[in-house]
């Protein structure tokens, strides 16, 4: 499903400098198999979420290879269109902080995907909804929590909306970048537990960061990300 | 596409809407406005000067006076030509009595008498005034007078304001503008006291009529016209004519140089006027380039709220584009913005500044009508000037769109998580 062949990426130290770069990747190999729950953990700024940019294609490495479900994304290999063409369909989302769009109600932020994806809007809502009937209770959905925006919902409704956004479109990949991260104990349970059960049910393959150690131990596959390699823990 | 539709037009709150979609319709508004009715003062202006004055005159100096008519008739009876006349000298034409008005504040409220000597042209026939067409005028002014002679002080230059109509009545055509017209003013102790008038012709009068003080003006009951005594006229050594098409004059003239002969003067009403047109024109082009600027303001508000919008929806975009939107779906977005802009400025801007203007034409022939016959005059929409308007309103809004819509598409979606 996923793999990385020394993917390495580093940034410039200073602005405008090419010769002096700050490697944060330093040849990470690793494998994924599909339908499989991997935790990565790891202190700050160990370069957990430029592996997730990278395996993202949010970002391009340095070097290495970098291929998913069979297709090769390498250093300046795939162009911008086709990036933006897996991002749209193959890769799910999740971010720390659910970046729900504010103008839009939970399930237009939902229908987003589907639209950029270029489906039509009763095609897009329809989805968007049994995703959503998926994921929150009857009595959330009864209390027309679906028509209101994310200032008027609560931070775990949010990250549950984050989630059926990044789900909705059926991604083979979804990568989550500290999910729990922004919310309290229970709530990050609750919200952990259900992504669980959805990648449970969907066999979804899904990459976390999470500095959670509980909720690491949980995951099919946990890796370290130390001195820009990633190890097995 | 459909995001573009989905999330576009929820970029701007509906206040930056209404902002930016009224400040380009006040500027379109603005523009139409003013072409409008610069245009129409354009058409009434050459109408006016092709109404009331020859369109050809043709003079011959050394010609003894008596010969003229003889001399210039195959030119009367080119196909071309719909009326010719010959310069009459008016002495003592018409003579009525001028009753002081029923204001007290007139400048010559003591005159009883009036006689005008001057200049006119007859229509070949014998000048005569049918008082009855005169009568037959519907009355229109206030306090039961009509504008039969209206006179007035206009920045120490003394007019004298000639209904059109009645001034067709009176000497066959409107009397010229700018003709020099001496008026015998006899006061109650019959003193005769003479006045140095210009006439005024039938355009200005509307112009001076509004501008001037009403005050000073003079009014004479139809009641009080006598009968015209005409024994005092004479020929003038000139053939003034009206032409058919008047736009044609400079065939008419190769025409009329070959029957006439090279030692007479022509001249044609288009190189006369030629300068007053030619201002007209500049005008337009000043005003048009002077609202233009209010576009540009508008367009500049637009450029302003979407830089607004770009550095506020910074993480939304990067957001849409971590998504997966294309960098032009996000252009798009943006571009659509100085696009809505544009077109509900031109929906909303161009009907309300015809609108605007239609209401001004017509109540400026209403207040006009007040004065002097005029007639009712209807807005000319100047078609170019709208259509560069619209150009305009376009290129301006997209422009301005496009210079933060370019900051907007360069936001990178590995910055979201970076910032984070």
């Amino acid at each position: 499903m996923l793999r990385c062949r020394r993917l390495e990426k580093s940034f410039p130290l200073y602005a405008n400098s090419h010769n002096q770069r700050l490697a944060v990747l330093r040849g990470v190999d690793w494998e994924l198999a599909e339908g499989t729950l991997a935790a990565i953990v790891g202190p700050s700024g160990s370069g957990k979420s430029t592996l997730l940019n990278l395996i993202g294609l949010l970002d391009s490495p340095t070097a290495g290879d970098l291929e998913i479900d069979g297709t090769m994304f390498g250093s300046g290999v795939a162009k911008p269109k086709e990036l933006n063409y897996y991002r749209s369909r193959k890769i799910g989302f999740i971010f720390q902080f659910h970046h729900l769009l504010p103008e839009l109600t939970v399930l237009q932020n939902v229908m987003v995907p589907l639209m950029i994806q270029g489906r039509t809007a009763s095609a897009a809502r329809s989805s968007a909804q049994c995703c959503l009937e998926e994921l929150f209770s009857k009595d959330e959905l009864a209390s027309d929590l679906i028509h209101r925006t994310p200032d008027n919902i609560s931070g775990g409704q949010c990250q549950r909306t984050a989630i059926a956004r990044a789900l909705v479109a059926s991604p083979n990949l979804v990568i989550a970048d500290e999910p729990t991260g922004n919310l309290d104990e229970a709530t990050a349970e609750e919200v952990f537990s259900l992504l669980l059960r959805i990648q449970r049910e969907r066999r979804a393959t899904i990459v976390m960061v999470t500095h959670n150690v509980e909720q690491a131990r949980r995951a099919d596959v946990v890796l370290r990300l130390h001195n820009g390699l990633l190890q097995p823990t | 596409m459909s995001l573009l539709l989905f999330y576009g037009r929820r970029l701007l709150s509906t206040r930056q809407w209404i902002m930016l979609i009224g400040g380009v319709a006040t500027a379109i508004a603005t523009i139409v406005f003013t072409m409008a009715s610069l245009s129409d003062y354009e058409v009434a202006l050459t109408r006016s000067l092709l109404n009331s004055r020859p369109h050809l005159r043709i003079c011959c100096p050394e010609e003894p006076e008596a010969n003229i008519e003889r001399r210039f008739r195959e030119v009367t009876l080119l196909p071309d030509v719909e009326s010719s006349c010959i310069g009459y000298r008016i002495s003592g034409a018409f003579r009525f009595t001028v009753l002081d008005s029923e204001s007290k504040e007139v400048t010559f409220s003591d005159v009883i008498q009036t006689e005008i000597v001057g200049y006119s042209f007859r229509p070949q026939q014998p000048l005569a005034i049918d008082l009855k067409d005169i009568l037959s005028e519907p009355c229109r002014n206030r306090k039961g007078m009509d504008p039969l002679l209206i006179m007035a002080e206009y920045n120490t230059k003394d007019r004298m304001l000639l209904d059109e109509q009645l001034s067709r009545q009176l000497f066959g055509i409107p009397l010229p503008s700018g003709d020099n017209v001496d008026v015998v003013l006899t006061n109650a102790a019959g003193e005769a006291v003479s006045k140095h008038f210009t006439t005024a012709g039938s355009y200005l009068p509307a112009v001076i009529g509004i501008a001037e003080n009403s005050d000073h003006c003079i009014y004479v009951r139809k009641e009080e016209i006598q009968p015209s005594d005409s024994s005092g006229n004479r020929l003038g050594n000139c053939v003034d004519i009206r032409l058919r098409q008047p736009r044609s004059v400079q065939a008419v003239i190769l025409k009329v140089r070959s029957i006439a002969g090279n030692n007479t003067r022509i001249e044609a009403w288009s190189e006369r006027d030629s300068d007053k047109l030619a201002f007209i024109s500049l005008l337009k082009a000043s005003i048009f380039i002077a609202t233009t600027l209010l576009l540009g303001m508008a367009a500049f508000g637009v450029y302003f709220i979407v830089s607004m919008i770009v550095e506020d929806k910074y993480r939304q975009i990067a957001t849409l584009r971590a998504l997966g939107a294309s960098t032009l779906s996000i252009r798009c977005m943006f571009l659509n913005c100085g696009l809505v802009v544009a077109t509900a400025g031109v929906c909303l801007g161009m009907p309300f500044g015809w609108v605007a203007a239609a209401i001004f034409s017509e109540r400026q022939t209403e207040l006009m009508q007040s004065f002097v016959s005029t007639q009712r005059s209807s807005c000319h929409l100047p078609l170019f000037g709208m259509l560069c308007t619209c150009c305009m309103a376009y290129l301006f809004c997209l422009c301005a769109s496009w210079i933060p819509c370019r900051r907007a598409f360069m936001i990178e979606p590995a910055s979201l998580m970076r910032s984070e």
